[in-house]
């Protein structure tokens, strides 16, 4: 019997010891797809690591994980445009070697100058992904593709639509509502849009706060139309699911995804080497098969077919500047607790 | 006298659960408490002693009513738990020993399955396509499917107390257990109805369990966020939600931390004052 309790308090023992040996670990937290297999493994055989990924729904765990002293956890994070002056501001990343990271060179040019993820002439993210927020759609309940984002308010469609958890839905029903700037709203423009989105709330069935979650709600016929991103799109067409997508013609919000390297990581070496071979055009490729976003690396279209690269909007300016993108917002406590109060009216 | 030297022996034995409580209880709710008096400003801590943030909670009808709000829900739940528990611990401490072990063990096996996994089998149950669903349409009670069985308070209600159940369930079969045979005896002896019996003599002497069992639950939901995203509706806010979100990217840790030991204060109240329900209502046997 003693020698059983002793084993027992041996065994977390040994499982501790053994992970401090073997290969090293690249811990990465991502949005969803992030770190597939199908390029993630080839990764770890390339460098002879491990890759592993926690995966987040909604900007709020990124920092809240980081913050938190998630630096001894993560390695590398992949947030969006709206949460990177939050990140350097608060010195929770590092500031990047270029010269360790020589595929920078294939970003397109846009992405090489972006200056949202620098500050005082340092790189603190190397962008690799970007797409729109665009509307997804059952096709067979939805019958002609919407055109606008009025189609979420169509009472057809009461209580069968789902929009994200988060202050992004309000960004989109203030670019549907004309303001151009959704990001820098004043407090009568956000009253104004508070109402606009307690009129979208009995159509809702559903606030979804994981791509994942909003699969679900496709599939099990819970909802007919929904705010996403092209993952769910391309998820729920690999399922076989008759999904239509649809950039309406007010526009969408959109995002660009930038690596960053957790500040105290003990892998920079290995978290740079990724941020390099994510930008790969061969990388690039599997990345776009697995979420449908946009590769930001232009040399990626020789891998696909023209129709595919001119879908994906590779060099296409014009997509491009159509977009509103996620951007730093200043008085972002002023916009949660509007959400909240939509959220508890 | 004798057993009080003895007690001083065991005192050491305390030092490792004082220990526990201290480092990961106590300290990190001391910050915590520190941080609801503190001020933001865009990323960076602010130390000061204000009021401001409880002021906030209490006087913006955002915070204050959704109080209120994850209160009710809360309130609702420990009733469908009594509802529940009562009969069936009633029934338990009726059968013969043997069954009765196995029952009661089978009554709270769920406790040991994952709390994520008993929302989401609710969840296959609820659903458009769920089984209760698919069951009501095929006994033809019903044509379309009914959407409001899922993403609802009724959701919401049905898996918290589906959840905790048993958290009523153990200190009320244990209250019961403990009532002698004989008092329900003395009591038909003196011709007492069934329900009279019941009523003057079983139900005060479980109380004790009852209220326990009720408090647990109670403190239990109030907190609680996850079963609010997993099956509740766009209408089903709780003040859990809240919290979670301002210690996100918005960053609002103090009024996130005063929001929670508001909760915090409540919850000890209730369990102070369910314990001292309980004393008087314990009755030397």
């Amino acid at each position: 019997m003693r020698r059983c309790f002793l084993l027992a308090l041996l065994l977390p023992l040994l499982v501790l010891l053994g992970c401090q040996t073997g290969p090293p670990t690249l811990n990465l937290l991502v949005w969803e797809g992030y770190a597939d297999r199908s390029f993630a493994a080839p990764f770890e055989e390339r460098f002879n690591c491990k890759v592993t990924a926690t995966y987040v729904g909604t900007m709020d765990e990124f920092f809240t994980k980081i913050k938190a002293g998630g630096g001894g956890t993560y390695d590398l994070i992949s947030p969006s445009g709206n949460a990177w002056k939050r990140f350097i501001d608060s010195d929770l990343v590092e500031a990047l070697n270029l010269e360790n990271i020589p595929n920078f060179a294939l970003l397109a040019p846009t992405f090489q100058n972006l200056q949202g993820n620098r500050k005082d002439g340092e790189v603190y993210g190397v962008t690799f992904a970007w797409g729109p927020c665009p509307i997804t759609y059952n096709r067979d309940a939805v019958a002609e593709e919407p055109s606008s984002w009025e189609a979420l308010f169509d009472r057809r469609y009461r209580r069968r639509i789902a929009v994200q958890d988060d202050p992004t839905t309000l960004y989109t029903i203030a670019l549907y509502m004309g303001y151009e700037d959704p990001y820098n709203l004043n407090d009568t423009d956000l009253q104004k849009v508070k109402e606009k989105l307690l009129e979208l709330k009995p159509q809702v069935r559903k606030f979804w706060s994981t791509a994942g979650e909003l699969i679900n709600l496709f599939v099990n016929g819970e909802v007919d139309m929904a705010l996403s991103w092209p993952l769910i799109t391309n998820q729920l067409r690999q399922k076989g699911f008759n999904v239509g997508e649809v950039t309406p013609r007010e526009g969408a919000t959109g995002w660009i995804d930038s690596w960053m390297i957790v500040k105290g990581t003990q892998h920079k070496d290995l978290a740079e080497k990724w941020i390099n071979y994510m930008l790969e055009p061969e990388t690039q490729k599997k990345l776009t098969d697995v979420t449908d976003y946009c590769p930001a690396v232009p040399g990626t279209a020789a891998l696909l077919t023209p129709e595919r690269a001119r879908n994906l909007h590779i060099d296409d300016p014009s997509y491009f500047d159509q977009l509103s993108f996620w951007a730093h917002v200043e008085r972002l406590d002023r916009y949660l607790e509007v959400w909240n109060e939509v959220k508890a009216h | 006298m004798r057993a009080d030297a003895d007690t001083r022996h065991y005192w050491p034995l305390l030092l490792p659960v004082s220990l526990w409580s201290l480092a990961l209880l106590l300290a990190p709710l001391s910050i915590l408490f520190a941080i609801s008096f503190f001020n933001v400003e865009y990323v960076t801590l602010i130390p000061a002693f204000t009021p401001d943030n409880y002021l906030k909670v209490l006087t913006r009808p955002l915070y204050s009513g959704l109080l209120l709000k994850t209160f009710k829900i809360a309130a609702q739940v420990s009733l469908c738990c009594v509802l529940l528990a009562y009969p069936a611990a009633y029934f338990l401490v009726h059968l013969p020993p043997r069954l009765r072990q196995t029952l009661y063990f089978m009554a709270i096996v769920p406790l040991w399955i994952s709390y994520l996994i008993r929302c989401y089998a609710w969840k296959l149950i609820l659903g458009q396509n769920g089984v209760l669903n698919s069951f009501l349409q095929w006994i033809g009670m019903t044509q379309e499917p009914i959407a409001a069985f899922l993403y609802s308070e009724f959701a919401l209600t049905l898996t918290l107390s589906h959840v905790y159940v048993a958290f009523v369930l153990m200190p009320v079969y244990s209250s019961l257990e403990k009532i002698p045979r004989h008092l329900g005896e003395a009591a038909s002896d003196l011709y007492a109805s069934p329900w009279q019996r019941l009523r003057r003599v079983t139900l005060p002497l479980s109380m004790p369990g009852v209220v326990t069992g009720a408090t647990f639950v109670f403190s239990l939901t109030l907190g609680d966020f996850v079963a609010a995203t997993l099956v509740g509706g766009p209408e089903n806010l709780m003040i859990g939600m809240v919290v979670w979100n301002l210690f996100g990217t918005a960053y609002q840790w103090p009024l996130g931390a005063a929001i929670s030991f508001l909760i915090l204060m409540v919850v000890l109240g209730l369990v102070s004052l369910a314990d001292r329900i309980g004393a008087l209502r314990r009755v030397e046997l």
